[in-house]
């Protein structure tokens, strides 16, 4: 079976998702800063906390959404809770992972197979995860939201 | 008669037949009442007769007796002797009418008696005792004055004959009765039958009807169901289109599928389209169905003009591009020789498309890969690598700045027109290498970044394309080196030439200019003159000799040297010429590219800077030098269109900037018609 590299839609696909989570969520939507590609080999640019769903089926690879403790406090504040607990904020980050699957089922249809969210703080967790080589590069896609970063990288091969 | 009309009365038949017979007997009742009803009056005329001989019998013999008496008393015998004339007158006549047979009305048996062969015995034996009395009776009616005698003979006459005739007459009487009531209850018998018969041929109609009706209504049903079983199973999609353009009723459950759920019965077919092909297309496509209604157009014909054969169809969200691709036949549908409407079925052709697509798409990609090994094999394996190691550094530092661009509009745009220009440097090396598979994707990835740079909005979002497209590029890259290093191992340990760096590239240059005058059309003979001893040219003006030359030759070619025909026009000679020369001077060297061309024309340069949207006041004041320096300012270009090989406006700027960083100078000099020199001056 060989890889194909995706489109720019598809890619577009799941910075989308996460801006459009933040408009309906909060009434602002996030903004993408820039895009660039991350070198395969080095680790990947992990945040406070993290969300990752995996991709099989006519697809492999990983979306990861990365985001620091005080973007997501704020977002939590944003959506009225009291509770800035380290389980709140894995909730919150696993919720934006979440939201790919509907929106990536929409655009890639049913030969995209998506895991449901992992979600884990700080890269030491990152370690848990097996490496996950794919013939197209990752693509970082960092978003702005009230002056906060979080990123969102897309590793994505299509499998023809 | 038609087969059709003959075809309708034989279904009818039986039914036609039914109603005839009905129609037969009720007629056949009518006449036979009017004639029973002529029948029995002239049955009760006979009877009214019979009776009246009964009582002018009676009345006779009673005015001859008072006649006699009144002559015996010589009384007035003048009322009796009127009695007995209107007696008998009166007798006689009803004994006539029973005895002659008048024929009644419409032909109907008269009131005589006619073939009644008893009545007629009765009648004649009443006559038999009538005709002596009426004998004896004549001399009563001749004379005024009868005389004794003649009445006593006469009374005497009626005396002995009138209980007989009346006998007589009640018996005929009787008859004649009898004769009635057996022609009425024949009536009523006929009558009978006839209303039976009737009524039963009314209960067949009913039930030869109902049953043909029903049968019909199966028989539709049955259709109806096959049909909608069709309807719904047909992977095509059939409607009829009338003439006013909508969609009909009956569709099969297809073309919501195919055709969005806008395409209902009754709906515009044209207009349902609009949006879903492109423009072009359903211009063609109104134009066409205008054709299919008209009769007079030859169907071949019609067929060959079809614009809706596996045409690019969009859903129903309106996105552009092709989701599917359709294929519409229109069938006319005659009725009265006119084309009432159109019979159109939809196919499908996706997968036929996408496999021819993709199968040409592999075809294109094997003849990518045995032209990039052919272009390789082709070059000196070393500066293939250093235009790679080049490439890759240019595409890194692209993809640093993507990282750490401003998140402002201002710096977003200096960022897009910063990769147009390395790109398009990096399709310029790659043109003169021959890689057509970087050259090609370096083309896609500037017509990604043309429409970024007329816009001053620009977002991060606008920068996933360009992330997408370094990958693309740097794959493209990746692909040459690996079959730089298999071309090298195939080579083996082969030694390496001791040939002058500036040889390979002057090999790349001809190449370049070849291949460009050939994709358009020019005639380009390419010559290189180069000093005995070849003056020695460093890493970095190597490199820069590298960047630059490509561009200027690409410029020279497109822009310089005029078509055959043209040139032919100026007094020159068909083949134009692409000179190269190389020469030592003190403290370095120079490299002089020229061409023979139609050279550069400083109002021209002024006119496309005020259509490019220059200030006016600042074109009116260059001189000509000046108006030429246009050439090296980001964005410029003489052609309002580019193509892979020049147009983009990106090319000179880059040449002068790579040759400001490299120290070297460059001067243009040109004249109109005649030629255009590029020299470049290095320092050692």
């Amino acid at each position: 079976m060989k890889a194909q590299a995706l489109e720019t839609a598809d890619i577009e696909v799941f910075s989308e998702a996460v801006t459009h989570f933040f408009e309906t969520t909060c009434g602002e939507k996030a903004q993408v800063r820039t895009a660039f590609l991350l070198d395969a080999r080095a680790p990947l640019p992990w945040g406070d906390f993290n969300g990752i769903v995996e991709a099989s089926g006519g697809y492999s690879g990983r979306i990861c959404f990365s985001a620091p403790r005080s973007l997501l406090s704020h977002l939590l504040l944003r959506m009225g809770q009291a509770d800035f607990s380290d389980e709140q904020h894995l909730d919150i980050v696993g919720e934006i992972a979440n939201i790919f699957s509907g929106r990536a089922r929409r655009h890639f249809g049913d030969r995209l197979c998506i895991s449901p969210p992992r979600t884990f703080a700080g890269s030491a967790g990152a370690a848990a995860l097996a490496a996950s080589a794919t013939h197209s590069p990752p693509f970082a896609i960092p978003l702005c939201w009230n002056g906060y970063e979080a990123s969102l990288v897309v590793q994505l091969d299509a499998l023809v | 008669m038609t087969p059709r009309a003959d075809l309708r009365f034989g279904k009818y038949r039986d039914l036609f037949l039914a109603i005839g017979l009905f129609l037969v007997l009720d007629l056949g009742v009518l006449f036979f009442n009017l004639y029973t009803s002529l029948q029995i009056g002239a049955d009760a005329s006979r009877i009214n007769a019979a009776g009246e001989l009964r009582v002018y019998s009676q009345q006779l013999t009673k005015a001859l007796l008072t006649l006699s008496h009144e002559l015996r008393e010589e009384q007035s015998t003048q009322t009796s002797a009127s009695q007995i004339a209107e007696s008998h007158a009166a007798f006689a006549r009803a004994f006539d009418r029973l005895k002659n047979d008048a024929p009644g009305a419409w032909g109907s048996v008269g009131s005589g008696l006619g073939n009644d062969a008893e009545g007629m015995e009765k009648l004649d034996d009443l006559g038999r005792q009538w005709f002596p009395l009426s004998e004896a009776v004549a001399p009563l009616l001749a004379g005024a004055a009868p005389a004794q005698a003649d009445v006593d003979y006469a009374v005497n006459k009626a005396v002995t004959r009138n209980v007989r005739l009346m006998q007589q007459a009640d018996d005929l009487s009787a008859h004649l009765e009898g004769s009635a009531r057996a022609h009425a209850a024949a009536l009523r018998r006929i009558q009978i039958g006839a209303i039976l018969l009737a009524t039963l041929n009314f209960v067949f109609i009913v039930f030869k009807f109902l049953r043909r009706l029903s049968e019909s209504d199966r028989r539709t049903e049955a259709a109806r169901r096959e049909t909608t079983r069709i309807l719904d199973t047909v992977r095509e999609g059939l409607f009829l289109l009338e003439r006013d353009g909508r969609v009909g009723v009956q569709r099969s459950a297809s073309i919501a599928r195919l055709l969005g759920a806008g395409m209902a019965p009754g709906a515009r077919f044209l207009e349902q389209l609009a949006g879903r092909l492109a423009p072009e297309v359903h211009e063609a496509a109104e134009e066409y169905v205008g054709l299919l209604f008209n009769k007079r157009v030859k169907p071949a014909l019609l067929e060959e003009l079809n614009p809706l054969r596996e045409i690019p169809f969009a859903s129903a969200g309106g996105k552009a591009g092709a989701d599917s691709y359709l294929t519409f036949e229109f069938t006319q549908v005659e009725e009265g020789g006119e084309v009432a409407a159109l019979l159109v079925t939809v196919f499908d052709v996706t997968q036929k498309i996408r496999l021819q697509q993709e199968l040409a798409g592999a075809n294109a990609r094997a003849e990518s890969d045995v032209g990039l090994l052919l272009a390789v094999l082709d070059q000196e394996p070393a500066a293939v690598r250093d235009f790679l190691e080049s490439a890759e550094a240019k595409l890194l530092g692209i993809n640093r700045e993507l990282e750490e661009v401003r998140p402002e509009a201002r710096a977003y745009s200096q960022l897009v027109n910063h990769i147009f220009r390395m790109v398009h440097s990096i399709k310029g090396e790659a043109g003169a290498l021959g890689l057509g598979t970087v050259l090609r994707q370096a083309h896609g990835f500037e017509e990604s970044l043309a429409p970024l740079r007329r816009r001053g909005d620009l977002s991060g979002d606008d920068l996933i394309p360009l992330a997408v497209e370094v990958a693309g590029l740097r794959e493209q890259l990746l692909l040459v080196g690996s079959v730089l290093e298999r071309a090298g191992r195939a080579r083996g340990a082969a030694p390496a030439g001791e040939a002058h760096p500036i040889r390979p590239l002057i090999e790349q240059i001809e190449q370049l200019a070849l291949h460009v005058a050939h994709d358009l059309g020019k005639k380009v003979r390419f010559e290189a003159v180069l000093p005995h001893r070849l003056p020695e040219i460093g890493e970095t003006q190597l490199r820069v000799l590298r960047e630059s030359l490509p561009q200027i030759v690409c410029n020279a070619v497109a822009h310089g040297i005029e078509a055959s025909e043209e040139r032919v026009g100026a007094g020159k000679a068909a083949e134009g010429v692409i000179r190269m020369e190389l020469a030592r001077e003190a403290g370095g060297f120079t490299l002089s590219l020229s061409d023979d061309g139609r050279g550069i024309s400083p109002e021209q340069l002024r006119q496309r800077a005020l259509a490019l949207g220059y200030a006016p006041e600042r074109v009116e004041a260059l001189d000509d030098r000046a108006a030429l320096g246009l050439m090296f300012e980001p964005g410029f270009s003489i052609r309002a269109a580019a193509d892979a090989h020049a147009g983009r406006g990106v090319g000179l700027d880059a040449v002068k900037a790579a040759l400001q960083q490299a120290g070297a100078r460059l001067r243009v000099s040109t004249v109109p018609n005649a030629y255009t020199q590029f020299r470049l001056r290095f320092g050692t």
